[in-house]
C-alpha cells in the first residue's frame, strides 16, 4: 500500500464531488469498524449508509499495480464514496484494527489469480500467433453506401441553406434543419453530423448577429470542404474496398471514425516506451457532440513533439467516467499510440507509470522547443491553410523576453528578437495573458512558453495564447 | 495591396452567403472586383484560381451557384489563413516579473470548483470556498484575480472571506493587481481594495489614503478617513472630517479618532455623543482605549436621568440617550456606572416609562455588576415597584450572600400575589434538568439552601422542582412519581423532566415508571425523538433491552420505531452494573451519544 497517498485517492475519485463526499464520510467517523490486515495488503471496513445494513468495502492491494476495490453499495459509480472514504480514513491516520483477511474476500482473491492466470495464457498464445483482424468486406460496401447516401443528404442541406442565405434563417428553418439533421444519425457519419449540429447551434445564437454571420459562414466553407473531400475518399472506397483507411490526415475521424488500438498498431502507429510530461491541461463542453471533453498538451520527452490526450465524457454517461486532471508527474507509457494528425496528434496508452521530473526532465522538454518563430509561423500557417486541419495548433516556443506595449498589449520575443503578438484567443474562452503580470522575475526570461495559435478573421491576425511556461525550475501553469 | 483585395473578396462573398447564391449571378458588387483580382492574378498562380473561382460564381446558373460560392469561399479563407500578421508595432518594453512568491499551482479538479465559486454566481459556493480556505487550495496564483473580482460579491459573505483571508494571504504578490483595480469612484468593493492595500503595504499607503479621503466616492472616503485612524499625526484632517456633510464619513472620522486616543479626539468624540451624532459615536467610544470618555458618557446619562421630567419620559426618544451611554460601556464597570445603574432603578419614572430594551439592558448591567455596592443594591430592590425586580434582587443575593440568609429572606414571596414571580426567578438562575444531566462538565456557580426543594413540592412548581433535585434527593420521589403518574405523555416536557428527575435520584422506580408512561401514552403523537427523550430512553438499565423492543412495534412511525430500536441496541451492550442509575452508566450512555 506504499502508494496509498492522499494525492493517490484524489485521483481514483470520478470527480471532485466524489472527493468530497469520500472525505466527509471519513471526516464525521461514518465507519463503525476499519481493518487491515497484517501484511497491509489489504484495507477493509464497514460503512453507514440509508440501508439497514452497513456497506462493506474492501482496498485490495495484494497486486500492487492493479488494486482491487470491492464495495456492497449499490452505487454505480466507481470506486464509490464508501471506498474513498475508508482511503481517506486511512490516510489520514484514522486508527485501523489489524485483522485477519475474510473469507469472502480469500475466495475472490483465489478466483482473481485463477483469471489472471488464464489471461496470462492467452497473451502468450497470441504473442506467438497474434490473430489477423479481418474486415467483413460486403459490411464494409453496405457501410460505404450508406455513408455516401448520408453525404449526399448533408450536402442537400448545405446546398439550401447557401441558397436562400443566412439572412433568412429564422426559428422555423432551424427547427427543421435539426430534425433532418438528426436523420443523418443513421448514416455512420457521426462526425459530419456533429460538424453539422456545431452549424446549427452557432445559428441559434442569435445574441450578436454579425458575429454569428461570420461564424456560420466559416463553419459552413469548412463543412462544404469536409464533405467534398470526404466524398473523394469514399468513392473511391466504393470503388476498391481493399483501399486502407486514410492515416495520413484525420479525414477518417473527421468523418467520425473512432480508431481502435488494434487498427493502430497494425498501421505502425504504436511505439514503444515513451515518456511523456503534461504542461497544460483544460476540460470543455462540446455541445455539438453533446459531451465533455478533457484535453491534455504533452511533450514527448524523446521526441520534443506536443501531443494530445483527449477523454470524450458523454453528458449522460459524465458521473460514471472519471473526469481527467492536471498530471505533474512524467507519464511512462508502455506503449504510446499515436493517432493520425496533424502538429498535435492525438495520443492515447494503456499502461503507465509515473515518476516525479526533476531538472533534467525540465532541461529536456526545453530543448525540444522551437528557437525560431518565423519557423514557428510557417508550420503553423501551413497546418491552417488546410481547410480540414486543426485551427489550433499548439507550439512549444523558446523566447527571450516577454514584452508590453503601452496599452497592455502582449509579445514574445525570441532570440534573434522577432516578435509573436500574444492574446487570448475566442476558442479557448478562457484568458491567460492576464497572469503573465504576476509571473516570477526567474521566469520570464529566457524559457519556453506552451501556446495555442489562432488565425482571426477579422483582423487578419495570427496570435497565440499562452497555456503555460517550460521553466528549468518547472511548469508554471496559466490555463490548468 | 493584394490583402485588400482579398479582405473586400472575403466581404463580398460574407454578403453573398446572408443575402443567398441565388443572387450570386452578375451580382454587381463582385463584378467590380473581378478586374483587380485578375490583374494580380497576371503575376500569381493563386490569384489566378481565385479569379477563375470569382467568374464561375458570377456566372453559375442558381441551382449551382451555391457551391461555387462554397468553393470560392474555401478557396480564399486558406489564402487569408497564411496571411495572418504577426507584426507587433509600437514601442515595447521587457516585461520584469514579480518578486518571490510560491505559484502553490493546484490540479485542474481542486481549481476549478474554486475559480467559478469566486467568480460565477450560483448557490453553495461559499462552502466550496471554505473548503478551499481549510485545504490551503486558494493558495494558487491563478485565483489571485478571482479573489479580487470577489471583493465585489453581492453575496456579503463571499467579499467577506476574499477580504479576511484569502487575498491577504497571497501577501505583496496580489498588491499590483490591487493597485491596478482600485477605483476611488468605486463601491463597496474598492473600500475593500484599499484595506487591503493599507493593510499589505502599511504606512506606505498613506499618501494613496490621503488622495482617497479627498477625491473618492462616499464610500471609499469612509474606509480611508478610518484607515487613517493608525496615524496619529493625521489629527486635525481627521477632526475636520468629523465636521463632514456626509454620514458614513462622520461615523468613519469617529471611529479613527477613537484610534488616535488623543485628548483633543476624545473631545470630539463626546461632543458628537452629546449631539445628534450620538448613535454614531457610541461604538468610537466603545472601542477607545480612553476609559475617561465612557465616564463621560455615563455622567452625561445621569444628567438626562436626573432631568427627566414627567411628561417626557413617555417617549422612547428621552430615554435613548441613556440606552446609548450604556451601549457605550461595553465591559467596563466602575463606580460612575454603578451610580448611573442605581439612579435609574431607584426613579419611578423608570420603572413606569422606559423602553422594555432599556430596561432588559440597565438589569442585565446590573446583575454583571459584581461589585459588593451593586449587588446589596439589587437584593435591596426585592420589593420595589411590585415584584418586578425580584428576579434580579434573587440573582445577586445568591451570588452575595449565605443559601441560608437568601432563604430566610426569600421564601417570604411564596405568599400569593409574588408566588409566580418568586418561581419564575428560580427558574431563570437554574438550567433543566437535561442540560444538566447530559452535558459533560458540571459548574456549580452557587448553592441553595435545601429547604427550596420542599417549598417548591408545596407550591406545586414541577419545572422548578426538576431543575432543583440533587442526586439523591429522595423527598422528591413521591411528588416526582404522581406527577407522572398524572400526565403519562411522553409528549409532555413535564412529564420528560419529572422522568429524568426520577433517575437522577437514583429512584428504583424511575424504569418502570418510564415504562409505564410509554405504555399508557398516545403513540401516533410521537413523531420524532427529541435529544431529550432518547436520552431519558436511554437511562434504562440492559435488561429493560426486550420491554422496549415490544413497545416498538406499537409505534406508528418508522422512523421513531428506528429510533427507538437504535436506542435498544444500545441497551443490549451496555454493561450489568447493580446499583442502576450509576454515575458509570450515564457517562457510558455519554459516549454512545456523541
Amino acid at each position: 500500500m506504499n502508494q496509498l497517498t492522499e494525492s493517490y485517492v484524489d485521483s481514483l475519485a470520478l470527480n471532485a464531488a466524489a472527493i468530497k463526499n469520500g472525505k466527509d464520510l471519513a471526516r464525521k467517523k461514518s465507519f463503525q469498524s476499519l481493518s487491515r490486515t497484517e501484511d497491509g495488503t489489504l484495507l477493509f471496513g464497514e460503512c453507514k449508509g440509508s440501508g439497514k445494513e452497513p456497506y462493506r468495502c474492501s482496498a485490495d492491494f495484494v497486486n500492487p499495480d492493479s488494486p482491487a476495490f470491492r464495495c456492497s453499495c449499490p452505487s454505480r459509480q466507481f470506486p464509490c464514496k464508501h471506498l474513498l472514504g475508508l482511503m481517506y480514513a486511512y490516510v489520514s491516520g484514522s486508527p485501523f484494527s489489524v485483522a485477519e483477511v475474510p473469507q469472502e474476500i480469500a475466495d475472490k482473491r483465489e478466483k482473481a489469480e485463477k483469471r489472471e492466470e488464464k489471461k496470462r495464457d492467452a497473451a502468450t498464445a497470441e504473442r506467438a500467433e497474434p490473430a489477423k483482424r479481418k474486415t467483413n468486406k460486403s459490411a464494409l460496401v453496405k457501410k460505404t453506401a450508406a455513408q455516401l447516401e448520408g453525404l449526399e443528404i448533408a450536402e442537400k442541406l448545405l446546398r439550401s441553406l447557401v441558397q436562400s442565405g443566412l439572412g433568412s434563417v429564422d426559428k422555423k428553418t432551424i427547427k427543421l434543419l435539426s430534425e433532418q439533421c438528426k436523420q443523418l444519425g443513421n448514416y455512420y457519419i457521426p462526425g459530419i453530423q456533429a460538424a453539422f449540429r456545431a452549424l446549427l447551434l452557432d445559428l441559434e445564437a442569435d445574441r450578436d448577429r454579425e458575429a454569428m454571420y461570420t461564424r456560420a459562414v466559416s463553419r459552413m466553407t469548412l463543412l462544404h470542404s469536409l464533405l467534398k473531400k470526404s466524398r473523394e475518399h469514399l468513392t473511391a472506397r466504393r470503388e476498391n474496398p481493399e483501399l486502407p483507411m486514410d492515416v495520413d490526415s484525420t479525414l477518417e475521424e473527421k468523418i467520425g471514425h473512432a480508431w481502435q488500438i488494434a487498427e493502430l498498431r497494425e498501421r505502425g502507429l504504436a511505439h514503444a516506451d515513451a515518456r511523456l510530461l503534461q504542461l497544460a491541461f483544460r476540460s470543455f463542453e462540446d455541445q455539438a457532440r453533446g459531451e465533455y471533453v478533457d484535453e491534455g498538451y504533452w511533450i514527448e520527452l524523446a521526441t520534443g513533439r506536443i501531443r494530445v490526450t483527449r477523454t470524450f465524457r458523454p453528458f449522460r454517461a459524465a458521473k460514471h467516467i472519471r473526469e481527467e486532471d492536471s498530471v505533474f508527474d512524467v507519464v511512462r507509457a508502455g506503449e504510446l499510440l499515436v493517432y493520425p494528425g496533424d502538429l498535435n496528434a492525438r495520443v492515447r496508452w494503456e499502461t503507465q507509470t509515473f515518476e516525479k521530473p526533476d531538472a533534467q526532465t525540465y532541461d529536456s522538454a526545453l530543448s525540444g522547443a522551437v528557437r525560431s518563430f518565423p519557423d514557428a509561423i510557417k508550420q503553423v500557417k501551413n497546418q491552417i491553410k488546410n481547410p480540414l486541419s486543426d485551427k489550433h495548433p499548439v507550439l512549444l516556443l523558446a523566447f527571450r523576453e516577454i514584452v508590453v506595449d503601452g496599452e497592455g498589449r502582449y509579445a514574445l520575443a525570441d532570440e534573434q528578437g522577432n516578435k509573436l503578438p500574444l492574446a487570448d484567443i475566442a476558442y479557448l474562452e478562457q484568458p491567460t495573458t492576464h497572469l503573465l503580470p504576476l509571473l516570477h522575475r526567474r521566469d520570464v526570461k529566457g524559457q519556453a512558453m506552451l501556446a495555442m495559435f489562432e488565425h482571426d478573421a477579422e483582423g487578419g491576425r495570427l496570435r497565440a495564447q499562452p497555456l503555460s511556461l517550460v521553466c528549468d525550475g518547472g511548469v508554471v501553469r496559466l490555463l490548468y | 495591396m493584394s490583402l485588400e483585395t482579398l479582405h473586400e473578396l472575403d466581404r463580398e462573398t460574407r454578403r453573398l452567403f446572408i443575402a443567398g447564391s441565388k443572387l450570386a449571378r452578375g451580382d454587381l458588387r463582385l463584378t467590380k472586383l473581378l478586374p483587380a483580382v485578375k490583374k494580380l492574378g497576371e503575376a500569381s498562380p493563386v490569384f489566378a484560381r481565385v479569379a477563375q473561382a470569382v467568374e464561375l460564381t458570377l456566372g453559375a446558373e442558381p441551382d449551382e451557384a451555391d457551391t461555387r460560392l462554397l468553393d470560392l469561399s474555401a478557396l480564399l479563407h486558406s489564402i487569408m489563413h497564411t496571411q495572418g500578421r504577426t507584426d507587433v508595432p509600437g514601442e515595447v518594453s521587457p516585461l520584469e516579473g514579480a518578486d518571490s512568491f510560491d505559484y502553490g499551482m493546484q490540479p485542474y479538479r481542486k481549481l476549478k470548483p474554486v475559480i467559478e465559486a469566486l467568480t460565477v454566481k450560483g448557490q453553495g459556493r461559499m462552502e466550496v470556498i471554505r473548503q478551499a480556505c481549510e485545504e490551503g487550495t486558494v493558495r494558487d496564483y491563478r485565483l489571485i484575480l478571482p479573489a479580487i473580482a470577489a471583493l465585489d460579491d453581492s453575496y456579503a459573505e463571499i467579499p467577506e472571506i476574499a477580504e479576511e483571508k484569502i487575498v491577504p494571504g497571497f501577501g505583496q504578490a496580489a498588491l499590483p493587481a490591487l493597485l491596478a483595480s482600485f477605483r476611488p469612484d468605486g463601491g463597496k468593493g474598492d473600500s475593500r481594495r484599499l484595506r487591503l492595500i493599507h493593510r499589505l503595504q502599511g504606512e506606505a499607503a498613506k499618501a494613496l489614503l490621503l488622495r482617497a479621503a479627498e477625491e473618492g466616492s462616499p464610500e471609499v472616503r469612509a474606509a480611508a478617513v478610518e484607515q487613517l485612524g493608525s496615524y496619529a499625526d493625521q489629527e486635525s484632517f481627521l477632526l475636520a472630517q468629523a465636521d463632514e456633510k456626509r454620514k458614513e464619513v462622520r461615523r468613519a472620522a469617529l471611529l479613527a479618532l477613537a484610534r488616535v486616543g488623543t485628548p483633543a479626539a476624545s473631545d470630539r468624540i463626546y461632543r458628537a455623543f452629546a449631539s445628534k451624532d450620538r448613535e454614531l459615536a457610541v461604538e468610537p467610544i466603545r472601542l477607545c482605549a480612553d476609559e475617561e470618555l465612557s465616564q463621560r458618557a455615563v455622567a452625561y446619562a445621569r444628567t438626562v436621568n436626573e432631568n427627566m421630567a414627567e411628561d417626557a419620559a413617555k417617549s422612547e426618544e428621552a430615554w435613548a440617550p441613556i440606552q446609548s451611554a450604556l451601549d457605550a460601556l461595553g465591559d467596563r464597570k466602575s463606580t460612575e456606572s454603578t451610580a448611573l445603574l442605581k439612579e435609574l432603578f431607584s426613579n419611578p419614572l423608570f420603572a413606569a416609562h422606559a423602553p422594555y430594551w432599556l430596561q432588559r439592558t440597565a438589569g442585565d448591567r446590573l446583575t454583571d455588576d459584581d461589585g459588593q455596592d451593586a449587588r446589596s443594591f439589587a437584593v435591596s430592590l426585592a420589593d420595589n415597584n411590585r415584584g418586578r425586580y425580584l428576579g434580579i434582587s434573587l440573582y445577586a443575593a445568591v451570588r452575595s450572600m449565605t443559601p441560608a440568609e437568601v432563604y430566610e429572606r426569600f421564601s417570604k414571596y411564596k405568599v400569593t400575589g409574588k408566588r409566580k414571580a418568586l418561581a419564575e426567578s428560580m427558574q431563570a438562575l437554574l438550567p433543566t434538568i437535561s442540560i444538566t444531566m447530559m452535558r459533560e462538565e458540571q459548574e456549580e456557580p452557587f448553592r441553595l439552601d435545601p429547604r427550596w426543594l420542599e417549598l417548591f413540592i408545596e407550591q406545586d412548581e414541577l419545572e422548578v422542582v426538576t431543575r432543583l433535585v440533587g442526586d439523591f434527593d429522595r423527598p422528591a420521589e413521591r411528588y416526582l412519581l404522581t406527577k407522572c403518574e398524572a400526565k403519562p405523555q411522553l409528549a409532555e416536557e413535564g412529564t420528560v423532566h419529572a422522568l429524568l428527575a426520577l433517575f437522577k435520584i437514583g429512584s428504583k422506580q424511575a424504569p418502570d415508571m418510564l415504562m409505564h408512561v410509554l405504555a399508557a401514552g398516545q403513540r401516533r403523537t410521537i413523531y420524532y425523538l427529541s435529544p431529550e427523550q432518547r436520552y431519558l430512553l436511554g437511562l434504562l438499565p440492559g435488561s429493560y433491552a426486550d420491554k422496549l423492543e415490544q413497545y416498538t412495534e406499537k409505534l406508528h412511525y418508522p422512523s421513531v420505531r428506528e429510533q427507538v430500536l437504535e436506542i435498544v441496541s444500545e441497551l443490549r451492550e451496555k454493561p450489568e452494573d447493580g446499583s442502576g442509575g450509576g454515575k458509570g452508566i450515564v457517562e457510558w450512555i455519554k459516549q454512545r451519544m456523541y
